[in-house]
């Protein structure tokens, strides 16, 4: 009994010490051989945060306002309905998704010209290949978002960010649809889709185009 | 006597009440004024309106909105106590104003004014310990205030990403007004009147009944709606949307026309606080010295000019009521001529800023009070209404539709999104599907981890705010909205890799949570993903129930039901064969038309991948890359979920560019197949193209910690053609499932389709191409023909040669011997095995020769050219017979040998049935692959469920 408490305690020094030291607590787990759970109970049952550790780690999270990071590091292109004609679009093409294609196309990445091609797909289960209408937009290399104007209201967009090569393009993102909306009254006796009767306060699947989407379909 | 008249419409004033969250542990937060302003000026003054028309007995009604933030700090104590205060310098300062101005009779007479307005504020509020609240709630008990609420913190629901984050905006918004007022608000403020589609569906869902927009939100529904904003509309999900009447809102809003510009109004940017000397107002502003409004004003807006004049009360007074007879005058004369136009009742919705009406417009007030005196009074046109009062008397509306819309600038989005304000929304958008990644996968949170869920989600929220944005675009307080969205967007952001890596300082965490104490008793699961539709990740974790080896994944750009050569069915077959071993096996392929994206075949999780060009791109190696892409993003996709592998097994080069991506970017383990080479196809290297797949190939096993090739013949290819250290290759032959030669139903053909009765069918089965040596088949029947008149040629498979090939056998004159079926599938090929005399393979080049071990494993005879693979699966004389590859005579005199020998043919037939047996189980090589899978280095490297 005296022994385990003298580990115990013993422990409890170690963990004061790391944490001064600011591990983590995954590090302290992995260095003490204990579980996270118990690192955690330990450190805030026994309050072991003395004030010295305390006062250091709130300095290293409180220094300065936190600033959402620059890059995600995940390949995205998005767009946003700005009105009925016009988009904002904003992207990130990571280094290793850049990489790839220049290793696939044994070029520099940077040496390839960069276009927005956006596309009207309103009606269409898009293919890549069966838009109303497309048009590409050349940009520079340092740009990571973009206003498009001059579009059609009411119809839907999609977007892709890719590269010219060998007079073709190649896309590397492709944005989801969204769709800008009308901007004058509908002509008489046009009738929109049928509406749902569901009265219930169960999650209602959606029925109509929405800008926003959920995030688990792919 | 005149009848009573019953009115012929009505009117709905709409307020909504609305600060951004600006609590600040911290003294002198300028913002913070804010809400003492608003209070002081404002919701005071209104309620004391609301107040003394109930004690007058006024039958009045307004619509008025309260948002969750504004909520939260009327009801915060440590807000309340800093209002106290700083009610108490008002008074202070207004006594000095006294003193300072006795000499002055017209400006001592305001700053008395302002005393007693000052100390009549302290006083109700003291009377009411300082909680406004209630104060609403029992003039909503009354019937005449019809309370409701916004989104939790006033987000803008058009630029927002995911349905969850739109969710859990009105559902915390609704459970804060619900905590704070005791009941659910039957409608609610749309934040800017910023509708966008299927918003309704989710206000559906939280079972509100009604949501105010703008009026060409229903000016430009579908369809139509007959009575333009002049009755509400539901929309297909059953929610009621009210419009803005356009010509009652810019009589009061417009600055120019609208009423609050008159010249005896009070003019709102001539404040103390910057027009006397800092000596004297240096206590009541900012502590810092910055000059801030106090609420003492002296003068009216006189005019255009700077030049203003001294503020007359009096004459103030009487333009309120001007003003609220004029527009009561107005409303009159548009109910009655919508009447007569439109043969309805109409009601006119006119929605304000709440804040308008005493902090902008000071005589906001009055107007209201002597507007509801007056249409109470002094018309019987219309009658004032709540929504929710006139929905129940009139609940059929015209079903439509409304477009995206606010209220904005233009109608449309540009004031939230634009040049100043919309690099906000990459962070919030990360932020919403981390969130949403957050919930997924902390399924089962501890305490600590709810906590930590919760102060991220309320970091979220915060900086969802529409103020940010707004105030970047107008570059007002820029600075202050740049400081929050960064604030709590980095909070959040080191909340969630605390998170998922274990890694979070509880004492930081409960300091985060004393400072933003609101939305408490939020729930993290209110971000639950809106479809729990995963399936591929859910019926993974199903198999994680029963004992698995390995995840491991496959990458094959062909899978059934797309077989284009041997590969699909090679690792079809080994993939399954995995699975009955235990291993958990995930395939990514590339999608193909009427198949699923996902779908659990036989054990096997199959991921169809689409890419930017469903069935495929012009250029064959622009498609390929676009395939190596979308499998990279299915597996971030996949890492995302929670669902990692263990080890990834490429085929072939087409899935080059992923398979090094995924071991070098998430350190996954690498082998490869090599089913064939470019070099080996080709029989050398001649163009740009096979050069640059020669160069996947290469990189492929360059990369690969094992390779595996099919055969003896194919190690030592690429040994020599790559490079490869001889240790790193192994050997592992194709198998035969023998269920898949039986044939199921010999009824739907017929031999006389292939040949006579007394014909020998010779049978080719392959792609005709070169290497398979059709041609060479075609060049020796001639010679076999004159032998041996009873053979048949049957020659199955497609490809570029075909047409080549048919007219050779024209220019032989052998042209009646040969049949082109075309196409093949495995059942009819199984019959032409089971009705074949032999099967003949005089392949060129052949990697393997998968299709003369299915001819064996029929119980065909074979003869096959000793080249590749093929040349290690037959042992002439044995197991059947063997020609000189590309040599036209040797095929020629085998062929002759077996026509004229039946009997040793059957012997040779059976043999190498009991062969493949023995040698060419896929039970024995998946466990001889299973076995590169341990030796290979398998350290978990990605966070799994």
């Amino acid at each position: 009994m005296l022994n385990k408490n003298k580990g115990g305690e013993r422990m409890d020094l170690e963990i004061i010490e790391l944490r001064k030291r600011k591990f983590t607590i995954e590090q302290i787990a992995a260095k003490l051989g204990i579980t996270v759970g118990q690192v955690k109970y330990r450190i805030y049952k026994k309050n072991l945060d003395t004030k010295s550790t305390k006062e250091s780690l709130q300095v290293s999270r409180s220094n300065s306002i936190p600033l959402p990071p620059n890059y995600y590091g995940e390949n995205e292109i998005v767009l946003i309905v700005q009105g009925p004609t016009s988009l904002y679009v904003y992207w990130e093409i990571t280094w290793p998704l850049s990489h790839m294609v220049g290793d696939f196309f044994n070029v520099s990445f940077e040496s390839l010209p960069r276009i927005l091609r956006i596309y009207d797909v309103t009606d269409i289960w898009f293919n890549g290949r069966n838009a109303h209408w497309s048009h590409d937009i050349p940009i520079n290399h340092q740009a990571d978002n973009w206003f498009i104007s001059d579009l059609a209201p009411d119809r839907t967009y999609t977007i892709e960010l890719g590269v010219g090569w060998q007079n073709r393009f190649l896309p590397l993102l492709r944005s989801k649809p969204k769709s800008t909306p009308r901007n004058q009254p509908v002509p008489d006796g046009i009738a929109m889709h049928s509406g749902s009767s569901q009265q219930s306060l169960e999650r209602i699947k959606p029925q109509w185009f929405e800008n926003f989407s959920t995030y688990t379909l792919y | 006597m005149a009848l009573p008249q019953e009115e012929v419409g009505y009117l709905a004033i709409v307020l909504h009440a609305h600060l951004p969250y600006v609590r600040h542990e911290e003294k002198d937060c300028l913002e913070e004024r804010w809400l003492y302003e608003a209070l002081t000026e404002t919701y005071i003054p209104l309620l004391q309106t609301f107040e003394k028309l109930v004690e007058d007995k006024v039958d009045f009604r307004i619509t008025f909105s309260l948002s969750p933030t504004l909520l939260s700090m009327l009801e915060d104590r440590f807000l309340l106590e800093r209002y106290r205060h700083h009610l108490d310098q008002l008074i202070e300062l207004s006594k000095k104003e006294i003193a300072r101005t006795r000499r002055d009779a017209a400006n001592n007479r305001l700053a008395i004014m302002y005393f007693k307005t000052f100390l009549g504020i302290k006083e109700y509020m003291e009377q009411h310990d300082y909680l406004v609240v209630p104060r609403f709630k029992q003039l909503s008990e009354k019937g005449l205030l019809e309370l409701m609420t916004t989104a939790a913190t006033h987000g803008f629901m058009p630029a927002m990403e995911t349905a969850e984050s739109i969710y859990a905006q009105w559902e915390i918004g609704l459970a804060t007004f619900e905590r704070y007022l005791g009941f659910r608000p039957k409608g609610v403020w749309v934040p800017e009147c910023g509708y966008t589609p299927g918003l309704d569906r989710i206000l559906k869902q939280l079972g509100v009944d009604y949501f105010f927009c703008d009026s060409h939100s229903l000016e430009h529904a579908s369809p139509k709606p007959k009575n333009g904003v002049f009755s509400p509309i539901k929309t297909g999900y059953g929610v009621y949307a009210f419009a803005r009447d356009q010509e009652s809102s810019s009589q009061v809003w417009s600055s120019f026309t609208g009423y609050p510009g008159d010249y005896d109004y009070r003019e709102y940017y001539r404040d103390i606080g910057f027009d006397l000397p800092l000596s004297y107002i240096l206590p009541y502003i900012h502590a810092k010295g910055i000059r801030v409004n106090t609420g003492l004003k002296y003068y009216r807006i006189t005019g255009k000019s700077d030049q203003k004049e001294l503020y007359q009360p009096k004459w103030a007074d009487q333009k309120a009521a001007i003003h609220a007879g004029n527009f009561m005058y107005n409303r009159e004369n548009q109910i009655r001529h919508q009447s007569s136009t439109l043969g309805i009742k109409p009601l006119v919705v006119a929605p304000y800023d709440a804040e308008l009406f005493g902090h902008w417009w000071y005589e906001g007030p009055q107007f209201l009070n002597y507007l509801c005196r007056k249409i109470c009074f002094d018309q019987k046109t219309f009658l004032m209404i709540t929504p929710s009062e006139y929905i129940a008397l009139y609940p059929e509306q015209e079903v439509a539709q409304p477009p995206l819309s606010t209220w904005g600038r233009n109608g449309y989005c540009e004031v939230w999104v634009g040049p100043n304000n919309a690099w906000i929304y990459r962070h919030l958008h990360k932020a919403e599907k981390k969130m949403v990644e957050l919930v997924s996968r902390i399924t089962q949170p501890n305490e600590w981890e709810e906590k930590a869920l919760v102060i991220a989600l309320k970091q979220l929220l915060l900086a969802q705010s529409s103020d940010w944005p707004f105030m970047m675009d107008n570059q007002t307080m820029t600075e202050y909205a740049v400081r929050r969205v960064n604030e709590h967007l980095g909070l959040f952001n080191q909340i969630y890799e605390g998170l998922l890596g274990h890694n979070l300082d509880l004492d930081w965490l409960q300091q985060l949570e004393l400072r933003w104490p609101i939305f408490d008793g939020i729930r993290s699961s209110v971000y639950l993903p809106e479809e729990m539709h995963r399936v591929a990740i859910a019926s993974s974790r199903e198999c994680t129930d029963q004992p698995v080896h390995r995840r491991i994944l496959m990458l094959a750009w062909e899978y059934p039901p797309k077989i284009v050569g041997g590969l699909a069915r090679a690792v079809y077959d080994l993939s399954r064969e995995l699975v009955n071993q235990g291993e958990e096996v995930h395939v990514f392929t590339s999608y193909v038309e009427h198949s699923p994206r996902y779908e659990n075949m036989e054990g096997v999780h199959v991921h169809r991948i689409s890419s930017f060009h469903e069935g495929g791109q012009e250029n064959f190696m622009d498609w390929v890359f676009e395939l190596n892409l979308s499998m990279v993003a299915h597996l971030e996709y996949c890492h995302r979920q929670g669902l990692a592998f263990d080890v990834v097994h490429a085929h072939d080069w087409l899935v080059s560019a992923a398979a090094r991506e995924m071991k070098n970017r998430f350190g996954l383990p690498l082998m490869a197949t090599i089913h064939a080479t470019e070099f080996g196809r080709n029989q050398g290297i001649f163009t740009d193209l096979q050069k640059q797949i020669h160069g996947e190939e290469w990189k492929l096993t360059y990369e690969a910690e094992t390779v595996i090739a099919c055969s003896q013949y194919m190690a030592g290819e690429m040994i020599r053609l790559f490079d490869l250290p001889s240790e790193k290759v192994v050997v592992i032959p194709n198998g035969v499932d023998e269920k898949q030669l039986k044939i199921k139903n010999s009824s739907t053909f017929s031999r006389d389709r292939y040949a006579f009765p007394e014909e020998k069918i010779i049978f080719f089965v392959g792609r005709l191409v070169r290497e398979k040596g059709a041609g060479l088949l075609i060049e020796a029947a001639n010679d076999i023909l004159n032998c041996c008149p009873e053979a048949k040629f049957v020659v199955a498979g497609k490809g570029p040669m075909k047409k080549d090939l048919e007219k050779l056998a024209l220019d032989m004159g052998v042209a009646h011997k040969f049949l082109f079926t075309g196409f093949i599938d495995d059942e009819e090929r199984n019959y032409l095995f089971s009705q074949s005399y032999l099967a003949v393979f005089p392949s060129i080049y052949e990697p393997f020769g998968i299709v003369a071990l299915e001819a064996m494993a029929a119980g065909t005879p074979v003869i096959v050219s000793d080249t590749g693979g093929m040349d290690e699966i037959v042992q002439h004389q044995v197991t059947g017979l063997k020609v000189y590859a590309g040599m036209v005579s040797s095929l020629r005199d085998q062929l002759i040998y077996a026509l004229n020998n039946k009997d040793r043919l059957q012997e040779l037939a059976t043999e190498a049935k009991s062969i493949i047996d023995k040698r060419y189980s896929w039970r024995d090589l998946a466990i001889s692959t299973r076995s590169v899978y341990d030796s290979l280095n398998l350290e978990k490297t990605v966070f799994r469920t």
